[in-house]
Formats: structure tokens, C-alpha cells, sequence
């Protein structure tokens, strides 16, 4: 581990050791998830904060297990480098995730999530003018108008009662034609 | 958890707190500057803009055997060569003689500078040389920030024996409050309660010290040992298992034993143990020692820093006269063993740097989370004593190093460019330094209202951060096109840093409040 003999390698032992180093990063991208869950469903956080109890099962154990899964990896492996670095980022992460109150992850993840929403209609919208789809995409907005104009229509047809009965009868009728021409 | 009785808890309580609030604030300056130091590589090659890698790389044979043609056997006796953060190649022609300025056996020789493609000589400097850091350290800011932290700026041995002693008192912090901690699984994901009352406080310093614990008691350990080590502990066992005998020691622990043989022969080639040691261990070679160079009995150390997953360094031997591949050498002794291994553990567990930046990184993060545990113990402290007026007054002391010191560091940045063009950086670096910290007790003096205080620090403090990478510039330092030119990461990588830093401190300035004003009447609140 402290590198006093000599290290030789050959191909497939680099193959392994890649393929190897690929599936140590995917264990620590889950090590890091289980520690949020952990965070995100723990009992003493949600009381402190006054959030309702996790309602789901919570699986600690398995939880920790998932977690320390790398660490017994590299241990496994003999690889002293991954293992602090490993352990590190995990102390220095888990801070980090258990300092943050759910109620400012709340607004985080409300203001990621809006973020994203911002990103994907620029994209969206830029791919549509790129590729000539606005047109599709305006027919279709229009005919969602109709559809929720016809449903107001109704809507108002049966809180008027008895007196447009009729309409609305109208209105299925001309449903079931367009159905059926479609 | 541990069962510990009220008394013996009153008693954790007041070694933890009471030895965090003595020597506490020097701690923190030893921490704050070792999570810098973490990457004082990186600030040596931004502060002369390069990035170039330590390792010799080029042929250094001729080189050496030129300069040794013409110097008398005396400079013959050791020569030690290495690279530095600018990409110079240093030799270092040495024997021992008696330091008049010390009194005690040195180093002395001749210390050449050369450009490594040309082999061209650049200067020239002789004396007890280790002793001038200005004729071999490229980066005065980075001497000085480094040894900040291993000794205070003090005079030696003082400055190791205070570090040590902070070591020690950081591992008595960490083993008594990790006892007096009882539910320290339970309260692992329990961030600040709002409110800011005394239990926000306490949650605050509880989980950043519960998630950093084993990474504080190992940095305090092998911090503590590093200081002891040349200024107790090895005199102690020079004194106790070789009667006073440090050559003797040295002899033992360090060198390998070698038949004296006093004829003078052609020296092996450098170049092929050069291309020899890399095939054995590979990895970057950072420094070659060479004892007795042109005799018969010359021995030849090539040191490989830490890479291809090796932890530590490594250390392989030659014989200095035939060329040939002797041993990879123990750090401690001449056969592997469990007091090798931990020593060679050691430096990597205390810089982190093993792994690149990557390795480099996580360090630094720990380090600024043992700084935010020992603030928040600190304001905790504070905060439970805060109607008494001496303790309001710790706590302004505290405010004022807390912020004062980052200023001071970039303070010590800012002299370093100015006096870079004219004058001499190793002076005026530490003097920066000093003039940052004396600006900002002056302030903490003059400006009576903490929120105020605070807020100035956080705008100085940005203001520092944005306006450095310019004045670097104007210092004449590597331009950013030029950066990017000769791929020089860490000049663009540092400028980025700082931006992005001093723009989130302006951001962030009006954000921050002041801690509450101390009531009148305070509120009872549960203490834990």
C-alpha cells in the first residue's frame, strides 16, 4: 500500500483495473445518495424541523450498507489512495448535506426544479425554431384552447341546470361525431 | 456510548472548553494556514506563473559532472539536485562544517541555479545555503504561508514546539468532546436548528465536528508528530539509544551502511539510474542525493513522490559508481517494517497530497471544516457567557482573527506582487502580513459595532480577493493568453478562484447578520 515494491502491470490488468475503477466511482455516486437518504429521512432531522415523520420504509442498515460499500472495496482492493480520498469526500460531503435545513433544500431543489423547467423551454423552443416545428407546436396550443373552451362551455352548461341541458347535449353529440370522423 | 459519571463529565467540559478558549485562536491560525499550505504547490507556481511539474525530466549527467570538474572535492562530499515550482534546475555541492550563526554542524556549499534545457549556469550562491530561502525557493509567498504554519513565523525550535503543543491540545479537544458527545450516531444529521438560540449554536459545532472527528485527530497526531520529531523526539532517542550520538542515529535510521572505500573512480551515469529508478517504481522523481560523488563507495538516493497509487514517498538507492540498482530504501531504518509503514503514512496523511488535486481538494475541505468547528466551539463559548464583558471581548478577539487572518494571508499575496518587481518578496511578505493584521486589530479597536466590523471585513475581504489576479498582472506576472498558451492551469485555475471567491463575498456581505445584541435580560434556554 505504501508503494515500497515495485509495480508492473499489463494490458488485461489495466482493462480489469479500469473496469474495476468505473464500478469503485459508481459505488461512491450511491455511497453519496445513501447518505442523503439517510439525511433526508432521518428522524431526529425531520422532528428538529418540525416535519411530519417519514412514512415509507426508511431501511437504515441496508442504508449503511450501501454506504460503506466502497470503503470495504478499495479495503478489498488493497488501494490506500481511493480509500481516503473516499473517505474524505464522504466526511466533507456528509457535512455538507446534513448542514443544509430541509427547509433551504426545500427552496433549493424548488429553484432547481424551476431552473430546469427555464432551461428546457429556451432549448425547446430554440430546437423548434431551428427545426420548423413552431408551427406544429402552435396548431397544437391552439387546439388545447379549443378543447378547454368547449370544457368551460360545459362547465358553465351544468351550473345554469336544466335550461342547457340541451346545449350539453349539443356539445356530447358534436364529441361523438368528431370522435368517429377521427 | 461511553458511561461517563456527572463529575467526570463536568471535568470533559472544562478540559474541552477551556483549552479550546486558551490556546484556541492559535489553533485556528495553525489550521487556517495549513488548509493554505495544502496547496502551496499550486500558489508557487500561480505566484510565478508556471506549472510546471516537479519532477527532473531532462537529462542532468553533464550537468552535474560539468560543475563538479570544477569544484574542489569538499563541494563533492554531498550533492543533492532537484527541480523547482518555476521549472529551474537547482544543485546544491556540499559538505559539513560548524554554522558560526548557530553554533551547530550545516550544510555548507555551492548552490547553483541552471536552466534545465540549456544547461546554462544562472547563478551562483555559496554558504550554509538551506539558511537562504531567497537563493532556492521560487516563491517567497509560499515560504511564508508554509512556514506560518509549521512554526508561527517563531524562532526555531520554538515555533515547532508551539505547533506540537497545538497539536496535542487539538487531539485532547477532539478525544474529550467525541466522549462527552453521547449521542453523536443520533445527532449526525441534525443541521442548525433556526432561531439562532444556544441550540442552534451547539447543533452548528456538533455536526461539523462529529463528521470531521477522525480526520481531526489524524491531522492533529501527525501534525503534533512532524513537530516534535526533530525538536524531542529524536534527541530523546539520540540521548537514550546512542549516548548522545545524532551521527550515530543518523547512521542507523537513515543511511544504509557503507564499506568506506576512498579511491576515486568515473561516476556512474545519472541519466541511466535516472531512467533505471523509473522503471523500478516509477512515478515523478522530485530529488536525488548523492554521498561521496567520484569515490568508490558513492551511494545514490533517488526520491519518487507519490503517484501511480502509492501513498508515500519512495526511495531507491544506487551504488554510486557502478551504476547498479542496490534497494528501495525504508524511510525509517534498513529493512521494511510496521514503524516504516506509520512513518511513511505520515506526510501523506498530513498534506493529502497523494493523489493530485483531487486528493489535494479533499484536504483543503477538511481542513476548512476543522476551522469552522473550532469557530463555532469558540462562538458557543461565546454565546453561553456573552453578558460578561471579558467575554464579549473574547468574542470581538474572535471575530477579528476569524476574518482578520484570511485579510492578513491575502495581505502577505499583496505585497508579494508589489515588492516582486523591485524589492526583496521575503521581506516585504511577511511584513504584508503583518501590516494586514494590524489593520484589521486597528479596526476591530476602532469600530465598535460588531455587525459593522463584520461587514467591512467581508467587503475588504472581497475586495482583496477580486483586485489580486490584477495586480498580479500588473506585477507582470503570465498574462491569461499566455496561460493558455503554454498550458499553465494553476496561473488561470487561482486567478478563477479568486474572482469567484471575492464575488461571492460581495454577494454575500449584506447577507450575513450580526450575532444577537446581548439582552439585557437573556432569555433562559435549555443548554443543550
Amino acid at each position: 500500500m505504501t508503494g515500497d515494491a515495485p509495480r508492473r502491470s499489463c494490458p488485461s490488468a489495466r482493462r480489469w483495473s479500469r473496469r474495476s475503477e468505473r464500478s469503485r466511482r459508481r459505488l461512491h455516486r450511491r455511497a453519496l445518495v445513501a447518505i442523503a437518504w439517510l439525511a433526508a429521512t432521518d428522524p431526529k432531522r425531520r422532528r428538529a424541523f418540525r416535519l411530519p415523520r417519514f412514512q415509507g420504509n426508511r431501511r437504515p442498515r441496508l442504508t449503511l450498507l450501501v454506504a460503506l460499500a466502497p470503503a470495504v472495496s478499495l479495503l478489498w482492493a488493497g488501494n490506500g489512495v481511493g480509500l481516503l480520498v473516499l473517505l474524505g469526500t464522504n466526511s466533507v460531503a456528509g457535512w455538507a448535506m446534513a448542514a443544509v435545513s430541509p427547509v433551504r433544500t426545500a427552496r433549493a431543489t424548488e429553484w432547481l426544479g424551476s431552473a430546469a423547467a427555464r432551461v428546457g423551454n429556451t432549448v425547446r423552443t430554440a430546437v423548434e425554431g431551428a427545426t420548423g416545428a413552431a408551427g406544429r407546436s402552435t396548431s397544437r396550443i391552439d387546439a388545447l384552447e379549443r378543447r378547454v373552451a368547449e370544457l368551460e362551455a360545459a362547465l358553465a352548461a351544468a351550473s345554469l341546470g336544466d335550461r342547457t341541458v340541451a346545449r350539453l347535449s349539443d356539445y356530447q353529440a358534436a364529441k361523438t361525431q368528431r370522435a368517429g370522423e377521427a | 456510548m461511553i458511561p461517563i459519571s456527572q463529575p467526570q463529565m463536568k471535568r470533559l467540559t472544562a478540559v474541552h472548553g477551556w483549552s479550546g478558549v486558551i490556546l484556541g485562536l492559535l489553533l485556528f491560525t495553525v489550521v487556517i494556514t495549513g488548509t493554505v499550505a495544502v496547496f502551496g504547490d499550486d500558489i508557487a507556481r500561480w505566484s510565478t506563473g508556471s506549472s510546471t511539474q516537479r519532477g527532473i525530466d531532462k537529462p542532468i549527467d553533464g550537468i552535474v559532472r560539468n560543475l563538479a570538474e570544477r569544484l574542489p572535492l569538499f563541494y563533492l562530499d554531498d550533492i543533492a539536485v532537484w527541480k523547482t515550482d518555476a521549472g529551474e534546475l537547482m544543485a546544491f555541492f556540499h559538505s559539513h562544517a560548524e554554522n558560526p550563526a548557530t553554533g551547530r554542524p550545516d550544510e555548507y556549499g555551492a548552490m547553483f541555479r541552471i536552466d534545465p534545457e540549456s544547461g546554462e549556469v544562472l547563478d551562483r550562491n555559496e554558504g550554509f545555503m538551506w539558511k537562504e530561502p531567497w537563493a532556492w525557493d521560487p516563491s517567497a509567498l509560499r515560504h511564508f504561508l508554509v512556514d506560518l504554519h509549521v512554526q508561527l513565523y517563531l524562532p526555531d525550535p520554538w515555533g515547532l514546539i508551539v505547533t506540537g503543543i497545538l497539536g496535542l491540545l487539538m487531539m485532547a479537544a477532539a478525544v474529550s468532546g467525541f466522549l462527552m458527545h453521547r449521542h453523536m450516531i443520533r445527532d449526525l444529521f441534525v443541521a442548525e436548528r433556526p432561531g439562532a438560540r444556544l441550540v442552534s449554536a451547539r447543533d452548528r459545532h456538533v455536526l461539523a465536528s462529529s463528521w470531521s472527528l477522525p480526520f481531526a485527530v489524524i491531522l492533529a497526531f501527525t501534525g503534533s508528530f512532524f513537530s516534535f520529531a526533530s525538536t524531542v523526539s529524536f534527541p530523546i532517542v539520540a540521548q537514550v539509544a546512542f549516548g548522545g550520538d545524532n551521527e550515530a542515529m543518523a547512521r542507523t535510521l537513515f543511511e544504509p551502511p557503507v564499506v568506506e572505500d576512498t579511491r576515486r573512480v568515473r561516476p556512474a551515469d545519472l541519466d541511466a539510474i535516472r531512467a533505471k529508478a523509473l522503471d523500478k517504481v516509477g512515478g515523478p522523481l522530485t530529488f536525488i542525493s548523492i554521498h561521496h560523488y567520484g569515490r568508490a563507495d558513492a551511494r545514490i538516493h533517488v526520491w519518487h513522490s507519490a503517484a501511480d497509487g502509492r501513498l508515500g514517498f519512495t526511495q531507491t538507492v544506487f551504488d554510486g559508481a557502478a551504476g547498479t540498482f542496490l534497494e528501495v530504501k525504508p524511510q525509517v531504518g534498513n529493512k521494511p517494517s510496521m514503524g516504516n509503514t506509520i512513518r511513511t503514512l505520515m506526510w501523506p496523511l498530513h498534506v493529502g497530497d497523494f493523489a493530485g488535486l483531487v486528493s489535494k481538494a479533499v484536504w483543503g475541505a477538511l481542513g476548512a471544516t476543522t476551522c469552522f468547528v473550532i469557530l463555532s466551539g469558540l462562538r458557543r463559548w461565546v454565546r453561553r457567557r456573552e453578558e460578561e464583558p471579558l467575554w464579549r471581548g473574547f468574542g470581538r478577539a474572535l471575530t477579528v482573527t476569524a476574518l482578520g487572518l484570511p485579510i492578513a494571508m491575502l495581505a502577505s499575496a499583496w505585497a508579494f506582487f508589489l515588492a516582486l518587481p523591485a524589492a526583496d518578496p521575503f521581506f516585504w511578505t511577511p511584513f504584508g502580513f503583518v501590516a494586514g493584521a494590524l489593520a484589521c486589530a486597528g479596526l476591530g479597536l476602532a469600530v465598535r459595532d460588531d455587525g459593522k466590523l463584520r461587514a467591512l471585513f467581508w467587503r475588504i475581504l472581497a475586495w482583496a480577493c477580486l483586485l489580486l489576479p490584477l495586480l498580479r498582472l500588473a506585477a507582470g506576472g503570465t498574462s491569461w493568453a499566455e496561460a493558455l498558451a503554454r498550458n499553465h492551469g494553476e496561473v488561470l485555475s487561482i486567478d478563477l478562484l479568486l474572482l469567484a471567491a471575492g464575488g461571492l463575498m460581495w454577494w454575500a456581505r449584506d447577507r450575513r447578520r450580526a450575532p444577537t445584541v446581548v439582552p439585557q435580560r437573556p432569555t433562559m434556554e435549555p443548554a443543550e
